[in-house]
This record gives C-alpha cells, structure tokens and sequence, in this order.
C-alpha cells in the first residue's frame, strides 16, 4: 500500500485567549490517500477549520501546536520555513475558505490578482501563455472572461467563490481543502459551486478535504468521513457507513436528528441542551445517553472496528 | 457612474463649507463685542480712506445691504486695507504671502505623509517588536511636543548656537542684489524653509504613524491576507503589493482632516522663524489688532483648506474602486 | 423587567491607576496640578514679582532655572505654570464630551434621516474650518480669559470626536439589543441614552482624553501668541514673553527649554492614560 498523501498524526492546537489557555484541536489522527474524497464532518467549535489552518501554516499567532505532526508526502509541515512553504502553498496544497470570506484585494481587478498569482509561481512565462491560462481556468468555472476586469465588489458572493475555486486550480494542486465553501450562499448556487468541485476533482483526481457542518452535503461529495467534535476526531469510515449505521454517539445523535428532521418528528431532547464540550473525559460526555464513570474522567482513544474499516473513539467499543 | 454621484456630493459640501464660510466671516466682525465700524477703519487713515471703506463696506448702511456688499467684495477680491501695513490693501499682502505658506505646508503634508505610511506600515507589520515599541513611543513624544516651541529650541540650537541655519526669512534678501540663477535661489529658499519645515513636520509624522499603524493592523485581519499568505507568496510582496494601497486609503481621508491642524502649525512655526507667509502675516496682524487683515486672512486660508479637500476627496474616489465603479 | 448593570465603568479607575503606564501618567498630572499650591514651600520667590534677581541670568543656586528679562524667578514660573494647561484641558474636556455626548448620539441614531445628515454635514464643516486662525479671531474679539480659551477650545473640539462615536452609534443601532428594545416600544431617548450610551462610554472617555492633549497644546499655543490671561503665568506665556523679549537670539536656553518640557511632560502623562484605557478596553 502506498504512504497516504496526508497524515496527520496526535495534532493538538491550544489558542490563547485573554490569558485563558482553551485546547481547540486534541489528539487528531488520521490518513488522506492520494485520489481520496474526505469529508471533515462536526458542528461550529469542533476544531475543523482550525485544523485546515494548521494544514497550510496559517494559524493565527495566538495558536500554539502543543504536539503532533502533519505530514505531506512524508515532510512534517509544521516544521517547515518560510521558503519551504512557498513551494507547498498553492502549488501542492490549496485552500477554498468560507463562502462568507471576502477573499479577494478589493482594490485590485480579478483578472490581475490572477495573472500576478500565476507569474509569482512560473516567472518565465510569457504574457500570452498567462493570459491563454487564466481564461480557460475562469471557463472551466462556468464564468465569462469579461470577468477579469471587474473589482471583487462587483461581483456577487456566487461568482466570487467560482473565482477563488478557479485560483485553487491554476497550479494544479495535490490537496485541495474546502473549507464550508458554500455556507451563506442560496442553495442554488450552493448545489452548483458543490458539483463543479466534485466535477473537477475527479477530472484532475485531485484529493479532496471537504469540510462541512452538514453530513448531507458531504454525501454529495465524498465517500469517506470524518466526524469531529469538541476538537477531535470521534468516528471515521465510509460515508454511506456511517449514516446507515453510526457508531458513536455523537454521530448517532447527528443523524436521528437529521432524520427527525426529515421525517417531520423532530422532539425536544430528554436530556440537557447544552452544548457544553467537557474538558475532562471525553469531550462528549456531558451530552452521552451512554455516559459512564470512566467517561468523565479518561480520554478514550481512537479504535478500529469492524475489521478495520472504522475508527472510533469511545469507551463503548473495545478492539 | 457612483463616482459622478460622489463627485457631485463633495462638490455640494465644498458648496456648503464656503457658504458657511462666507457667513461666519461676515458675523463675526460685526456681532464680536465691540464696535464693527473700528473692525474695518481705524483713525490713523485718511479721511478720504476712511470713507471710502465705509461705502465699500455699507458699514453704515442696514445689515443686508451690508451682506450684498460683501459678498460682492469677496468676489472682487477686496478685503479692505490693512491697519499694519497702511496704505497697502489686504488682497495684496495676501498675494505675496500666500503662496510660500502653500509651499511650506504642502511640501509638510506630502513628506510626512509618505515617512509615516512607510514607518507606520512597517511598525504594524513587527507588532509589540522592539522596532514597533520604539516607533510609537517616538510618535507619543512627537505628538505631545508643542510645535512653537519645538521651532524655538530649533532656532536657538541651529539657528543662534550653531548658526548652520538663517532665523529668518524665506530667502536672503542679498540674493536680489547679486541676480543670482535659479539654482542657487532655490538652495536659498531650502535653506531658510529647512527648519520651518521638519518643525512642522514632526507632529504630522508622530500623528501619520499611529494611524497608519492601525489602519494596517486591521488591514492585516482582513480575509484575504490570509489568503494572500495561502498564496504563498512572501511577506515583503504582501506588505507592498497588497497591504500598503488597501491601508493607506483611509490615511488619505486622515490627511484631509488634518488640513485645518496642518495651517495651525504653520501660523505658529512661521511666526516662531519669521517666514513671510500667511501665518506670520495672521501673527503680526493679531499683535497690532490689524482687523481687515485677520479677517482676509483667515477667509482665504479657509477657502485653500476647503479647495484642497476637495481635491483630496476627489483624489479618494479615483483611488479605492469601491467609489469609482 | 431589570437587566443587571454591568460594573465594569466602577473597575476601570483602579485598573487603570495600578498599571505602569496609568500609574505613571496620573502622578505627573498629580503633581503639576498640586505643586503651583505648594510652590511657597519650595521656592521663595512668587512667579510675577520683578526684580528679584538680575534680568537675563542663567541657571544659579539662588535662582534654578535662572531669570528672565525682568528679573523674575524661572524656576517658580515653571512650578505654577502648568495649572491653566491643566484646568483649561479637563474643563474643555469635560464640555466637550457633553456636547459630544448631545451631538454624536442624534447624528449616529437619525443617520439616514435628514435630521442625522444635516448634523453630520454641520459637523464636517466645523472640522475642516482650520482651528488656530479661527482661534485666534476669536479670542482676539473675546478677550483674554481663562473661560474665554475653554469656550474658543470647546468649539474647536467637538467635531472630531463626534464622528468617531457618532459612527459607532451607526453600527450599534442595528445590533440586536436596540432591535428588541425597539419592539418593546422604547422611545428613542430611552434608547440612546439607556440602551446606547452606556456602549460608547469608554469610547467617550478614551476621546476625552485625547481631547485634553489637544486642549493642552492649543491652550499653551494661544498663550505663546500672546492671547492667553496677561495676569497669570503659565507656560505659554512665558514662551510669549521670552519670544517678545529677544530670548531666542540670545539662546536664553533656561527660560525656553523648561516651559516646553513641561507642556511634553503633560501631554505625554495624558497619552499614556490614553494608551492604558485602549488596553482596558481591549482585555477586559
């Protein structure tokens, strides 16, 4: 078997926050194979677009790597120098973010954010072949060229996403990472923007790390899942797995209520609502049904099951 | 088309700014306790001079003739004759003096601006480093100096002590007696606006700096820094391609308020080193009360301050594309 | 119903006098305002008396700061001469917040009415009139007096902190809290003054401050140009009598330097407060 494209090993973040020390990311562990489609599944606070941060080193810099490693192709990128990572970013790895980010310089035009995106990479190339590059990139994501000579705030939320979709495939990356690419935006445009990228990962077999807080959406794109919560990884498998038969409680609670919601029968749960993540035990253990002893004081650790093709990461389940 | 809608709105407050301009210039002398008729005619004139600012003026006649007349003044430019340098009128001493007050306070606001975008930028981009503590604690300090005085130490340290620079004047007078070319005259006059200038200069830099320091702090939050950082590219090519025009555009609608400061500071440096322009002449004319000069005076500094606002303002919406289009 | 009042305003006295910066600011401040009552009891010689040493002197153990062209102490000068910089400057701070306080909230709340984009218009005018010529008129027109300059400052004043608190009452307005307090059917007034006001007060505290600096240096500016109270020594003016005097050409440096350090010294203590409240601000 080939070494994965990505692994990321026992990564734990901690932010620093008014001199308060909060573990955002804990104990993260898994594997990306080249030409695989990964979803990054877990509600707002889970730590995933942290971790996607941690990925391409732009984590703020109240960000502390307490330990782990994230290794691409076999180099730790956390260890990496500025240098380094200017042969990684973009051109190995790429990062769709947040639909609801503004992504682009307001005051420069589209089309020479991408002609100066492209030169800084290939110096040598010449204008025509830049030119001949960027126009076809901007109709592979389904928009006109006379694109290029507007301003990014004459472009609506839709087409701006398109654009940044379109820069994250200029250098043909290995990885790309999509961080809630289509939160805020309508759900037409939703579902167009979520096929070109299922499209054009699969033409360029680009890997893919899809993350999201609606499994739903995953669906669409991805055969394999990661379920997080409160910082780290709770359950992983094949999608369809998964949703037919959860493992972990969290992701039990995840999809009875997106059924619930389907068939109409959504009820108020008998337990506490809150959405306090522990930070003794395990993380889910304040909301567990199945809650025990041992889950309030021990972290469980992540198991295979099911002849190895799960992974979860509660006391219920033994090897 | 937006940028049509802009210019039209700056041009519309120009229009306002000068109206009110225009009224407050003429309540005050006549509403200021005191009698009116001594603001615009003083008894050392002749009697023929006197009358005939008193029909100029309608300072004898009901308030709205009297508005008609002025503002019929304004326009031809007649601001009366001055007590101080009697016979000469207003309008003149304001020719010779305007003009160096507009190079001594442009070159000023220029210069400051571009050192503090560069130092602020830089300053913001090493936050809490050594190089930034310092650069602020310079700028606290430049800003809590009192500009008269920063040009009286000046003067005495190089001026009258060290005499490596003249205390007066914006040329030496002997140059008009030799006819010496251009070159020379214009070392001259940078000789004598040498220290005028970085006197005045030093609290715009210290002012300039801080803002410009956190414009680009919070530039730097932006979302598409980071993306720029995902791009890969190095931080000298962000800071300078991307980070510096984004940050620097409110600065420029900073310099525009500064405006009405920036002429404060050239009345009191230029009265402190005697440099003949509008400040001085304002200086002068408040120390032997010469009312028709104060009241010229301050009317055609306040137009200039009105006229370079606009241009700034215009300038904004050329720049940022956010109004242009 | 009664929502709890927050007594975070009560804190930030203390937080600010135990820091470093806070601390270190307020004692200087503390000290030139008290020193000009206890001046008696350091120097024996009062401000204004003439002829009480040879005119023109430099620095000796008699007179520390040396003498000026009349003859009087420069040393006792100095301890005195910053209690006008510091009234005027926390009077015309303290009017100017009131006015801030009646302009800025109106202006913020009524902004796309009429009524909110003609003050902002008046407020703009106001801000680009430049200050010391149309201080100098008026205070020519005026008179010399202390509450003359606090009156000439507090106009010139105004207008800059007004638009900074004025728009962020601009972005308030439409948080979720006004909204609410909105479809309670609260009157306007009560919600500028209940529900937005208690938002902008650190806002309005930490402009005040940066207004007092203002006031200091324009105060000792319209002294130096020889506008300021004739009957009472303070550091301006005695930048106004050294100047009158030929001072400068003859590098008096003890009679110029002093005044001038006083005013920095000032002015710095009450930018370290300033710079103390933004981190308040920011941490807590």
């Amino acid at each position: 078997m080939s070494s994965p494209l990505l692994e990321v090993k026992n990564l734990t973040i901690s932010y620093k926050i008014k001199s308060k020390i909060v573990d955002v990311v804990k104990d993260v562990n898994f594997k990306l194979n080249k030409g695989d489609r990964l979803a990054i599944v877990g509600e707002s606070g889970s730590g995933k677009t942290t971790l996607a941060l941690a990925i391409l080193g732009l984590l703020p810099k109240n960000a502390v790597v307490k330990s782990g490693e994230i290794l691409f192709n076999g180099i730790n990128l956390l260890k990496l120098t500025s240098n380094q990572w200017r042969d990684i970013r973009w051109r190995k790895i790429a990062m769709i973010f947040q639909a609801s980010m503004n992504g682009l310089d307001p005051v420069m035009k589209i089309g020479d954010q991408l002609i100066e995106l492209y030169i800084y990479h290939n110096k040598y190339s010449s204008k025509e072949d830049v030119k001949e590059k960027i126009v076809e990139i901007i109709k592979k994501v389904n928009l006109s060229p006379t694109v290029l000579n507007l301003y990014p705030h004459e472009l609506s939320g839709g087409m701006k996403q398109r654009i940044i979709i379109a820069s994250s495939l200029l250098l043909n990356p290995d990885l790309l990472i999509a961080d809630e690419p289509t939160t805020a935006l309508d759900v037409i445009t939703q579902s167009e923007i979520l096929s070109l990228i299922k499209r054009i990962s699969e033409e360029r077999n680009i890997t893919l790390m899809f993350i999201t807080h609606d499994i739903s959406l995953a669906s669409l794109l991805c055969k394999k899942v990661l379920i997080m919560y409160g910082g780290t990884n709770m359950e992983e498998g094949e999608l369809r797995e998964v949703i037919s038969n959860p493992l972990h409680p969290y992701t039990k609670h995840l999809i009875s209520s997106l059924l619930e919601i389907e068939n109409g029968t959504l009820t108020q749960s008998k337990k506490d609502l809150s959405t306090y993540i522990s930070f003794s035990g395990c993380p889910f253990n304040l909301r567990c049904p199945y809650s025990d002893d041992i889950c309030k004081i021990s972290y469980p650790k992540p198991i295979m099951v099911n002849d190895n093709s799960r992974i979860v990461r509660c006391f219920l389940y033994k090897r | 088309m937006a940028f049509k809608g802009y210019v039209v709105q700056r041009v519309l407050f120009f229009t306002y700014s000068f109206i009110i301009l225009l009224l407050l210039n003429f309540l005050i002398p006549r509403f200021m306790p005191g009698n009116p008729v001594s603001r615009f005619v003083n008894p050392l004139m002749s009697p023929q001079a006197q009358h005939q600012i008193l029909e100029q003026f309608g300072l004898t006649k009901p308030i709205y003739i009297q508005f008609i007349l002025y503002v019929k003044n304004i326009f031809t430019g007649n601001f009366g004759i001055s007590f101080l340098y009697y016979p000469t009128p207003v309008i003149d001493l304001i020719e010779q003096r305007l003009p160096w007050t507009l190079f001594l306070t442009g070159t000023a606001t220029i210069l400051s601006a571009l050192i503090g975008i560069v130092l602020g930028l830089i300053a913001a981009w090493k936050e809490n480093s050594k190089l930034d503590n310092m650069l602020v604690f310079i700028s606290m300090m430049l800003r809590s100096i009192p500009t008269f005085w920063l040009g009286l130490v000046l003067l005495i340290l190089f001026g009258v002590t060290l005499k490596l620079f003249p205390t007066s004047g914006y040329f030496s007078t002997s140059f008009i007696i030799y006819k010496s070319n251009v070159i020379v005259f214009i070392g001259n006059v940078l000789r004598h606006t040498f220290l005028p200038l970085i006197t005045l200069m030093a609290y715009l830099i210290g002012g300039n700096l801080l803002i410009m320091r956190a414009s680009t702090l919070s530039t730097l939050k932006e979302d598409y820094v980071t993306m720029l950082k995902a791009f890969g590219y190095n931080n000298r090519k962000i800071l300078y391609s991307h980070v510096l025009k984004n940050a620097s555009l409110p600065m420029l609608t900073n310099i525009g308020i500064q405006m009405g400061y920036i002429i404060s500071g050239a009345v009191l440096v230029e009265a402190v080193f005697s440099y003949p322009g509008m400040g001085l002449l304002i200086y002068q004319a408040v120390l032997a009360r010469d009312y028709p000069t104060l009241q010229g005076a301050f009317f055609i500094l306040t137009l200039s301050v009105l006229i370079a606002l606009l241009i700034v303002d215009i300038l904004y919406g050329i720049l940022d594309p956010r109004i242009r289009r | 119903m009664e929502i709890p009042k927050d007594n975070r305003y009560l804190k930030i006295p203390i937080y600010l006098l135990k820091s470093v910066k806070g601390g270190l600011g307020f004692t200087v401040i503390l000290t030139f305002s008290i020193l000009p009552f206890l001046r008696s009891f350091i120097v024996k010689y009062n401000p204004q008396t003439v002829g009480v040493g040879l005119p023109n002197q430099p620095p000796s153990y008699a007179h520390l700061l040396g003498t000026t062209s009349l003859g009087q102490d420069v040393f006792s000068q100095f301890i005195s001469g910053g209690l006008i910089p510091i009234i005027v400057g926390i009077l015309t701070g303290i009017f100017t917040s009131f006015l801030v306080i009646i302009i800025a909230l109106p202006m913020g709340y009524y902004s796309d009415k009429l009524s909110g984009k003609f003050i902002a218009l008046l407020t703009d005018i106001f801000l680009v009139i430049p200050t010391l010529p149309l201080i100098i008129i008026l205070g020519v027109y005026l008179g010399p007096s202390v509450f003359n300059q606090v009156f000439v400052l507090t106009l010139i004043s105004w207008p800059f902190p007004t638009r900074i608190v004025s728009s962020q009452v601009m972005s308030l307005k439409e948080r979720g809290f006004i909204l609410s307090a909105k479809a309670c059917g609260a009157s306007d007034m009560k919600i500028m003054f209940e529900e937005i006001l208690p938002n902008v007060t650190t806002l309005i505290i930490s402009n005040t401050i940066l207004v007092i600096i203002f006031a200091i240096l324009f105060q000792t500016a319209i002294s130096f140009l020889g506008l300021g109270d004739p009957t009472q020594i303070d550091w301006g003016n005695m930048l106004y009598y050294a100047e009158q005097s030929g001072a400068i050409a003859n590098g008096e440096w003890w009679w110029v330097i002093p005044p001038g350090i006083g005013i920095m010294l000032l002015a710095f203590s009450f930018s370290l407060l300033f710079l103390r409240i933004e981190e308040i601000m920011r941490d807590y």
